[in-house]
């Protein structure tokens, strides 16, 4: 295997951990420009965090792709993770693959800033409530 | 007695001959068609032509490999990555799913014993490797010595770098 995309694969595995540990933090704002400047991509969720002194963004990036057989376009999506340098003015690294673990990665993280389970807690604690009103 | 004929006798059988026995005649070919040096030529690629044969036997069996690689694992790189999902949601809550998380690193141990034997050459050697791995932890995780976080997270790494390769592997094989 090509030791750049075994190290990518490791650097997106140990992120995804230290993401499920709760060592490194996601926040949910909104797309540097420089991500999607000159292009026509959306960018649906967008995703930071610092680690180690690198400021990482995780997106999900919608972009057009060209069917040539029936000369059309047509949307496809992709996880990105990039590092940005401190101002978020311009993108030193990005990569979409290894695609299995960025998408593991991307819920992970989704995940931990939707706080499902705070909100789990919350909803089973209101329905608790409730009953012991009535 | 003078008015007796001489007889005729025999000649005396040669030295090493059995005695009475007609000399031997030489054994002549009937005469062929082609000259020697064709007939020498014609033996000389019948070896040839048996030395292409197994090449072309070998070259057939490759191919075909080829073609049920580029079919198949696809599909099992699918399989794989969903396992690996999977793991990863069982990873989120640990100590509890524990065991569940045991389980798919079970389902990812027999698809990667499967894609060791279509993948390429080139890659087997390290699928076969994180295959062995995957099992005997799985073979040692019991109730006394149960899987830990550390390991877990080791052999989900070790599936996504398996994921890696074959990603690889099968843009080759769109090339052979």
């Amino acid at each position: 295997m090509n030791p750049d995309e075994d190290t990518t694969t490791r650097l997106v595995v140990t992120l995804n951990r230290l993401t499920s540990q709760d060592k490194i933090k996601w926040a949910q704002q909104r797309p540097a420009p420089i991500v999607f400047r000159g292009t026509d991509d959306t960018i649906p969720s967008y995703l930071t965090t610092s680690y180690k002194g690198k400021r990482f963004a995780l997106f999900q990036q919608r972009y057009q792709n060209y069917d040539g057989e029936h000369d059309r376009f047509y949307w496809s999506d992709r996880v990105v993770l990039a590092i940005l340098d401190t101002f978020e003015q311009s993108i030193i690294w990005e990569t979409s693959t290894p695609h299995a673990a960025l998408s593991d990665l991307f819920e992970t993280a989704r995940h931990k800033v939707a706080d499902i389970e705070g909100v789990l807690k919350d909803l089973l604690a209101d329905g608790e409530e409730e009953e012991d009103e009535l | 007695m003078a008015n007796e004929k001489p007889q005729r006798q025999s000649p005396s059988p040669a030295e090493g001959q059995p005695p009475h026995s007609e000399p031997s005649q030489p054994v002549v070919a009937a005469p062929s068609f082609f000259p020697q040096w064709a007939q020498d030529l014609n033996v000389g690629l019948s070896f040839v032509g048996f030395f292409i044969t197994l090449w072309v036997l070998y070259d057939v069996r490759r191919i075909r490999a080829s073609f049920v690689a580029r079919a198949r694992l696809p599909a099992l790189m699918r399989d794989i990555a969903k396992a690996g999902s999977t793991l990863n949601g069982h990873l989120q809550q640990w100590p509890e799913q524990r065991n569940p998380a045991l389980g798919q690193i079970k389902v990812a141990a027999a698809l990667l014993k499967t894609s060791v034997t279509i993948a390429p050459k080139s890659e087997r050697r390290h699928l076969s490797r994180i295959h062995r791995k995957l099992t005997l932890a799985v073979t040692r995780a019991s109730a006394s010595a149960p899987l830990d976080e550390e390991a877990a997270w080791d052999m989900y790494s070790d599936i996504q770098s398996c994921l890696t390769s074959l990603d690889q592997a099968v843009k080759n094989l769109k090339w052979e």
